[in-house]
C-alpha cells in the first residue's frame, strides 16, 4: 500500500535535484569558463612563480645569504643617499663659503701671521684687536637664548662675544694686547665684516634660519657692542689671562675640537688643584698626573670647561690655542667616509665572486653553484661586524666636541709676561 | 592511477552508455586534450548543477559551485588516484563546494528567504524556480533537515546516483545512508503530512 504523501515527497526530491542547464535547452559550459580561469592562472604563475606557494622554492642558505647581502647593499645606498642629501641641504651659499674660507684662513694662520705681543699697550684703535681669552672662565656670560630664537634654531651656549671688537674696549689696562700689522688687520676686518653684514641682513631671514651654528654670525647683539670681528673660530688666545674670557663659547657644537696650552706660575699648585676635582670632570685620555715635562693634560667636553678650569682661574695665561670648527657637513663627511671604507671590502669581495648589481635569479644561482659558501659567509660576517664598528665610531664622532688642555709651568724666559 | 581500457560504460539511472570511460576521459584531459574535459562536462555538468541547486537552494550559488568543481578537477586531475570513480570524485568535490559556499554565504538564510518569498505564491500551488516546478513547502521542509540528512536525501534522489554511489560520495557506509534516508523521509512526511490534511497537498 503506497503512501501518497511519501510519493509526493520522493517526486519532489527528484525534481529538486533534477539535472539543469544554464539555459533551458542549451548545454552549459561552466567547464569552459573554469578552463579559461585555470589557464589564466597558469600563465600568471609563469610570469610570477612566487605567487603560487607550490612553485615557491625553499630558501636555501645561499639564497638567504644573498637576501642579506641585498639588505646590506640597500642599507649602504640609503646611507650614502642620505649623506648626499644632507650635504645638498646644508651646502653653504657662495657668500657663506667665502665667510667660512676667511675663517679657516685665519684659524690656520701661519706662525708668521701671528700678532706680536705688546705688553702694556692700551690704545684703543681699529688696528688693535682685543682677545677675550676664549679658554677663560672668568667672565662667562649667560647664554642668550633670545638670539638663538631669533635665528630660528636652538643654539647651545653660544655667546655672542667679540674678541677683536673694533669699537670701544672694556679691557683692563694690565691686560696683554695682541697687535696685528695694519695690512692683516684690514684683511681680517674686511673678510669678517662681509660675513657680519650678510648675517644681519633682515631681508633674508629664511637663509639665516637655515644656517648651521658654525656658520652663523653672532653679531646681532644690540646695545652692548658695535659689530666687530667675530670671535668664534678666528683669533688666537695667546697672552690672555685666565679669568678674562668667555668659556661659554666652547659650550657649543660649533667647536669640534680645541687644543689649549695654559702656562701657570706654579705647576704643583695647579696639579694639586686639578687632583681635587672629581675625575668625572675629565675625559678618558686625561693625564692628571704630572708627566716627564711636568705638565698636565686634560681632556674634557667643552660643556665642562667651567668646572675643569675654575680652580686655576687667574693663575695662568693661555699661551697657545687652536680650534677646529664643526658643522654638519664635516660630520656627514666623517660618517660617510667611515661607512664607505667598511663597505668597500664587501664590494670588492663580491666582485671577486662574480656578483654584481642587477643580476637576475638565474645568474645568481650560477654564481652560487661555484661559490665557497663558508668563505663567503665568513667574509660577510666579518664585514658586517666591521660595518657595525665603523658606524658606531662614526656615531660617536658626531656630536663629540673635545677640548684638550695642557697645563705647564711657565718658563723663566717667557717674554709675554712682564 | 587512472583506469582505462573499458570499452563501454552505462550511467546508472540514465540508461546512457558511453563508449569511453570517465577515467579515460580524465586521463586524456590531463595529457592535454581539453575536449575530453568537454565530454566529461557533457555527461555531468547538468547533473551537478541540479544537485547543487537542490543543496544550496540558489541557482547562482549552484553555478558557482559547479564552476569551482571544474576548476578543481582541472587543477587536481593529475593527482586523481583512482581510489574512487571519477564520477564519485567529482560529486565529492561538488558536495564540498556546496558545504563551503553554504557556510560562507549563508545559504540556509538564503533558502529561507526564498521560501518566504515563495509563500506569497502559495495560492498558485507551485513556485517557479529556474524553470522547474518545485513545491516550496517541500523546499522549506528539506531546509529544516539536519545537514547530513539533507545531503543524504538529495543525493539519494538525485538522478544518476545509486545509494552505493551516494555512500561513496559522502564517505559513509551504505547502511548509514539508508538509516539517514529513512529518518529524513519520516521528518519530511511529518512536516508535510499535517499540511496535506489541511487540503494543501504537495502534489502537482
Amino acid at each position: 500500500m503506497s503512501d501518497p504523501t511519501l510519493d509526493n515527497i520522493e517526486r519532489g526530491l527528484r525534481e529538486m535535484t533534477e539535472p539543469r542547464s544554464t539555459n533551458e535547452g542549451e548545454q552549459t559550459e561552466l567547464w569552459k569558463r573554469a578552463l579559461e580561469i585555470s589557464r589564466a592562472d597558469e600563465r600568471s604563475a609563469l610570469i610570477h612563480p612566487g605567487r603560487d606557494a607550490e612553485f615557491e622554492p625553499k630558501p636555501t642558505r645561499g639564497r638567504r645569504l644573498f637576501l642579506a647581502l641585498n639588505g646590506v647593499g640597500v642599507a649602504a645606498i640609503v646611507v650614502l643617499a642620505a649623506g648626499v642629501w644632507t650635504i645638498a641641504i646644508n651646502a653653504p651659499s657662495p657668500s657663506e663659503r667665502a665667510t667660512a674660507a676667511s675663517r679657516v684662513e685665519t684659524m690656520t694662520e701661519p706662525s708668521t701671521d701671528k700678532p706680536e705681543m705688546v705688553a702694556g699697550s692700551a690704545e684703543p684703535s681699529s688696528k688693535m684687536f682685543e682677545s677675550s681669552a676664549l679658554a677663560d672662565t672668568g667672565e662667562a656670560e649667560p647664554f642668550s637664548r633670545e638670539i638663538a630664537a631669533d635665528r630660528g634654531r636652538p643654539q647651545l651656549g653660544v655667546e655672542n662675544d667679540m674678541i677683536a671688537d673694533l669699537g670701544d674696549t672694556d679691557l683692563e689696562s694690565d691686560d696683554l694686547r695682541l697687535r696685528l700689522s695694519p695690512d692683516m688687520a684690514r684683511s681680517r676686518a674686511a673678510s669678517s665684516g662681509l660675513a657680519i653684514d650678510e648675517a644681519v641682513d633682515d631681508a633674508a631671514p629664511v637663509e639665516i634660519a637655515a644656517r648651521d651654528e658654525a656658520l652663523m654670525m653672532p653679531a646681532e647683539v644690540e646695545g652692548e657692542r658695535p659689530p666687530g670681528i667675530m670671535q668664534a673660530p678666528m683669533a688666537f688666545e695667546e697672552g690672555r689671562r685666565l679669568g678674562q674670557g668667555n668659556a661659554g663659547l666652547f659650550a657649543t657644537p660649533a667647536i669640534e675640537s680645541a687644543s689649549i696650552v695654559i702656562e701657570v706660575d706654579d705647576i704643583d699648585e695647579a696639579y694639586n688643584m686639578m687632583n681635587e676635582l672629581p675625575e668625572a670632570e675629565f675625559g678618558e685620555f686625561s693625564e692628571i698626573d704630572l708627566n716627564d715635562a711636568r705638565a698636565l693634560t686634560l681632556n674634557f667636553s667643552p660643556y665642562r670647561m667651567n668646572e675643569a678650569l675654575d680652580s686655576i682661574r687667574g693663575r695662568g695665561s693661555v699661551v697657545e690655542e687652536s680650534r677646529k670648527p664643526d658643522n654638519q657637513l664635516s660630520r656627514v663627511n666623517l660618517a660617510m667616509s667611515n661607512t664607505a671604507t667598511a663597505i668597500e671590502p664587501i664590494r670588492e669581495t663580491l666582485e671577486e665572486y662574480g656578483i654584481r648589481p642587477g643580476m637576475n635569479e638565474h645568474e645568481r644561482m650560477h654564481v652560487l653553484a661555484r661559490i665557497d659558501r663558508e668563505e663567503l659567509v665568513g667574509m660577510v660576517e666579518r664585514a658586517i661586524a666591521d660595518i657595525g664598528r665603523q658606524i658606531e665610531d662614526a656615531k660617536r664622532s658626531t656630536g663629540l666636541s673635545r677640548v684638550r688642555v695642557s697645563i705647564k709651568e711657565r718658563a723663566e724666559s717667557d717674554t709675554i709676561e712682564e | 592511477m587512472i583506469q582505462s581500457g573499458v570499452s563501454q560504460f552505462e550511467e546508472p539511472g540514465s540508461g546512457k552508455a558511453h563508449a569511453v570511460s570517465d577515467e579515460r576521459l580524465l586521463a586524456r584531459f590531463v595529457s592535454g586534450d581539453d575536449e575530453a574535459l568537454g565530454e566529461l562536462a557533457a555527461r555531468y555538468e547538468a547533473q551537478l548543477i541540479g544537485l547543487c541547486t537542490g543543496m544550496l537552494g540558489d541557482r547562482a550559488l549552484a553555478m558557482e559551485a559547479v564552476q569551482e568543481t571544474w576548476l578543481r578537477v582541472i587543477r587536481h586531475g593529475k593527482t586523481y588516484d583512482g581510489r574512487a570513480s571519477v564520477k564519485t570524485w567529482m560529486y565529492q568535490i561538488a558536495i564540498n563546494r556546496c558545504r563551503d559556499l553554504g557556510r560562507a554565504r549563508g545559504a540556509r538564510t538564503k533558502r529561507e528567504l526564498v521560501h518566504h518569498q515563495r509563500e506569497g505564491d502559495i495560492r498558485k500551488g507551485r513556485s517557479e524556480s529556474d524553470g522547474k516546478t518545485v513545491d516550496p513547502r517541500l523546499e522549506a521542509a528539506v531546509s529544516g533537515l539536519e545537514d547530513h540528512q539533507r545531503e543524504t536525501v538529495l543525493l539519494c534522489y538525485h538522478r544518476g546516483l545509486t545509494h552505493k554511489q551516494a555512500a561513496e560520495v559522502l564517505g559513509v557506509p551504505i547502511g548509514t545512508i539508508k538509516s539517514r534516508l529513512n529518518k529524513a523521509l519520516v521528518k519530511l512526511r511529518d512536516a508535510l503530512g499535517s499540511e496535506t490534511t489541511t487540503g494543501r497537498g504537495i502534489e502537482a
